[in-house]
């Protein structure tokens, strides 16, 4: 999907090795894990660069390394490409 | 605030409590704060370790908690919920909140919280050596002056900031000096939108009961629908929880609801004060550590170097050195040949009767059973293993064994944790048990708790089985494909059956980092200290239980029950003996096999062997099971184990005998 700024947003779990984004939502499957993503610095605005995909997802955000399953990967949405507008910071959700 | 304890008196103790996320160093400064008056318990109620330790200087005494790691006071987690717990209820004169000077963006929401729920916090920014490294320069003044709280600047594992952080806790004043002088009185904290001040002024205006923490932090956790807050709040109003109902239902609604934006404000807030405060004036430097601990994240690299942890660390330290070289030590020239037949003259010499003589001496007496399985067996293997354990935890390493190990479980129900109980099982069923504990929701330890019940045989049954198997390979193969896959399929049926469903797996890998030995001996040290009080009782349960059978001869009804379902099986009544001791210990129990084994056909010695394997747990870990578990998860677990395991030999010996004949 192409969001606003000519960006495109898509999940962790499609990401390239390597690639960096900007954290536009996350959708934790409930609403625990998205309370620990947030306080590990995973919020809407930050900036992650995914390291691994197998065999778990590992990625930077700040100075802090994160692994996550697949299923937690498919619910970080991430803006690609040079961006435009900053994204609504409350734009996520959770459980 | 109103419920700021009046401080502490000259006299008084000073209660400080250690509190931060994990992997910032708070072991490190509880360990350098008490010295070695430290013991390790479970907060009560729970299965979360919580260190507490005595230290003495500026001639006065602290009394210092290590809290469980808390991320946020908006819990998930059991060890957070312990965490919060012990502050409210008691109330410590002082907090030390430890944050990683890295990333204190991330870190200080939680001090805004603890200041919000009416604490007196200090900040310990700590790995300040770790953020030279990275290019950072923190100006602790700055913080102190912006966050409006004492600031106390610290590298831990090189000691640094310790004498600070005790002139500190020692007498304010004095040390008032060399730490940055806050702006008075006023701590910053988040002010929230307009729409989320209403709601909460509305929910504390509301507010009748008694609380623990300041009544503005109870509405904010209440508002953000924390579940045990919600209850405590439900509690305390009675009637009047009808009236702040409708403030939290309405703050859930809308696409911006108010219960996620008190993060995001403290969020935004802690930023902007890291970025004032925090300054890259280098480029950063890769450490050798940093490089390695990059590299075992990668499979290639990674699971190799898993595999060598697993098998030097657990198996051959733990499970040879501990469980083979110590255990055979202490238990074979020290309790058979020394103390034991002591204990069984002295015993002796002292009660005439035999019923007494047994309870406490003998094969299965309270001392010459109980306390040496304590003493000789289970406290070396527990003694290795919880120092591996530390190294593994200081070390940093534990989360990426986990992220490795995560996909092989994930179908059982499990996440990459549950690899090290399960490896342990291999070891000491019993010890394993216990080490559930480190798996985080209750559901992951119930399930790995069956699965060492059902079949990870031990190593007093892994030897044997060897020894009877190894010189039919094919037979040892057979043995083998059963157990693995009696394990997949009860796994993947008891995670499908067990309400709930798979916690999503996420973890933060923290840095790789060499650890101190102070902090590995106490850590290993206090936990021997704390299993050992654990599990003597267990044992000496065990060995009154079998003292109680033998005596209302509950045994030779237990052995006609067994013979029957040997009988079933197509093995001969002999083998129910080695069925039954098997229990009492597993040891013997394959032990008894080993005798039996040269009259027994292969077909019947495989059978023999994976029901044993399959069969209950020793009584031992039975025993634990009831402890750790509760009496109906243990109960269950026993009830599906034991048909399950007959049922399997079942199976078995029908799929052999179809097969049979020819080489069997």
């Amino acid at each position: 999907m192409v969001g606003r700024g000519g960006r495109t947003v898509t999940s962790l779990a499609d990401l390239l090795v390597g690639r960096s984004g900007e954290v536009v939502a996350v959708e934790a499957p409930d609403q625990a894990g998205y309370r620990r993503l947030f306080a590990l610095g995973l919020v809407p605005g930050a900036t992650l660069t995914l390291i691994q995909r197998f065999p778990t997802f590992v990625f930077n955000v700040g100075r802090t390394t994160i692994a996550v399953d697949r299923e937690m990967a498919a619910g970080i949405r991430v803006a690609t490409g040079a961006g435009g507008l900053a994204t609504d910071e409350d734009g996520a959700t959770g459980g | 605030m109103a419920l700021r304890g009046s401080g502490p008196g000259p006299s008084d103790r000073v209660k400080v409590a250690i509190v931060g996320c994990p992997n910032v160093g708070k072991s490190v400064l509880f360990g350098q704060l008490t010295g070695r008056y430290v013991s390790v318990s479970n907060y009560p109620g729970t299965t979360v370790e919580v260190a507490r330790g005595i230290g003495r200087w500026g001639g006065r005494t602290f009394e210092a908690a290590d809290t469980p790691g808390l991320y946020s006071l908006t819990c998930i987690t059991d060890e957070e919920r312990a965490a919060r717990r012990l502050l409210l209820r008691e109330r410590p004169d002082w907090l030390l909140h430890v944050v990683d000077g890295k990333n204190l963006g991330r870190m200080l929401p939680l001090t805004f919280q603890l200041v919000e729920a009416g604490f007196r916090v200090a900040v310990v920014v700590n790995m300040l050596d770790e953020a030279r490294a990275a290019g950072l320069d923190v100006d602790v003044g700055c913080l102190a002056g912006r966050l409006g709280v004492p600031v106390i600047g610290a590298a831990l594992t090189k000691g640094e900031g310790l004498a600070e952080i005790k002139a500190f806790l020692a007498g304010e004043e004095a040390e008032a000096r060399r730490i940055p002088a806050p702006h008075p009185a006023a701590p910053l904290l988040p002010v929230y939108d307009e729409a989320t001040e209403r709601a909460i002024t509305a929910v504390t205006g509301r507010l009748r009961g008694r609380y623990a923490m300041d009544v503005r932090a109870v509405a904010l956790l209440a508002l953000q629908e924390d579940p045990e807050m919600l209850e405590l709040v439900r509690r305390e109003e009675g009637e009047g929880w009808l009236l702040i109902r409708p403030i939290l239902e309405e703050a859930s609604r809308g696409p911006r609801p108010v219960r996620r934006r008190p993060p995001l404000a403290a969020h935004r807030l802690a930023r902007s004060v890291a970025e004032a405060c925090v300054c890259q004036v280098a480029s950063p430097r890769r450490s050798a550590g940093q490089v390695l601990g990059d590299l075992l994240l990668r499979p290639l690299f990674g699971l190799p170097v898993l595999a060598a942890v697993v098998y030097l660390g657990l198996y051959r330290f733990v499970g040879g050195f501990g469980a083979g070289v110590l255990v055979d030590t202490l238990d074979r020239t020290l309790f058979l040949s020394l103390v034991n037949p002591w204990l069984d003259r002295t015993v002796d010499t002292i009660f005439a009767s035999p019923v007494w003589r047994e309870l406490f001496a003998h094969e299965y007496g309270l001392l010459t059973l109980g306390v040496r399985y304590a003493v000789a067996i289970v406290l070396p293997i527990v003694g290795t293993f919880f120092l591996a354990f530390a190294i593994l935890e200081d070390s940093g390493y534990l989360p990426r064994l986990a992220l490795l190990a995560d996909r092989v479980f994930k179908p059982l129900g499990l996440s990459g944790r549950a690899l090290i109980p399960l490896t342990l099982g291999l070891g000491c069923g019993t010890m394993a048990t216990l080490v559930t504990r480190t798996l985080e929701t209750r559901r992951e330890r119930v399930l790995a708790t069956f699965l060492l019940a059902l079949g990870v045989p031990c190593s007093a049954q892994l030897g044997v089985v060897m020894g009877i198997l190894s010189s039919r390979p094919h037979a040892l193969a057979v043995w083998s494909l059963a157990v693995v896959g009696a394990l997949v399929a009860g796994g993947t049926i008891a995670s499908r059956l067990l309400p709930g469903r798979a916690a999503p797996f996420f973890i933060e890998v923290p840095p790789l980092r060499l650890p101190s030995l102070g902090n590995i001996w106490r850590k290993t040290t206090a936990r021997m200290t704390w299993y050992f009080r654990e599990i003597l009782p267990v044992f000496l349960a065990a060995s009154v239980v079998i003292w109680f059978g033998r005596l209302v001869g509950l045994f030779p009804l237990a052995l006609g029950a067994l013979a029957g379902v040997c009988r079933w099986l197509g093995l001969p009544r002999e083998v129910s003996v080695a069925f039954l001791f098997g229990f009492l210990r597993r040891d013997y129990g394959a032990a008894g096999l080993y005798d039996l084994a040269p009259n027994l056909p292969t077909s019947s010695l495989v059978v023999a062997a994976v029901t044993l394997t399959l069969f209950v747990p020793c009584l031992a870990q039975t025993v634990l099971m009831f402890k750790e578990r509760g009496p109906k998860v243990a109960l269950v677990i026993v009830g599906v184990v034991f048909p399950l395991a007959i049922l399997g030999g079942y199976v078995l010996s029908r799929i052999l005998n179809l097969v049979g004949g020819a080489g069997w």
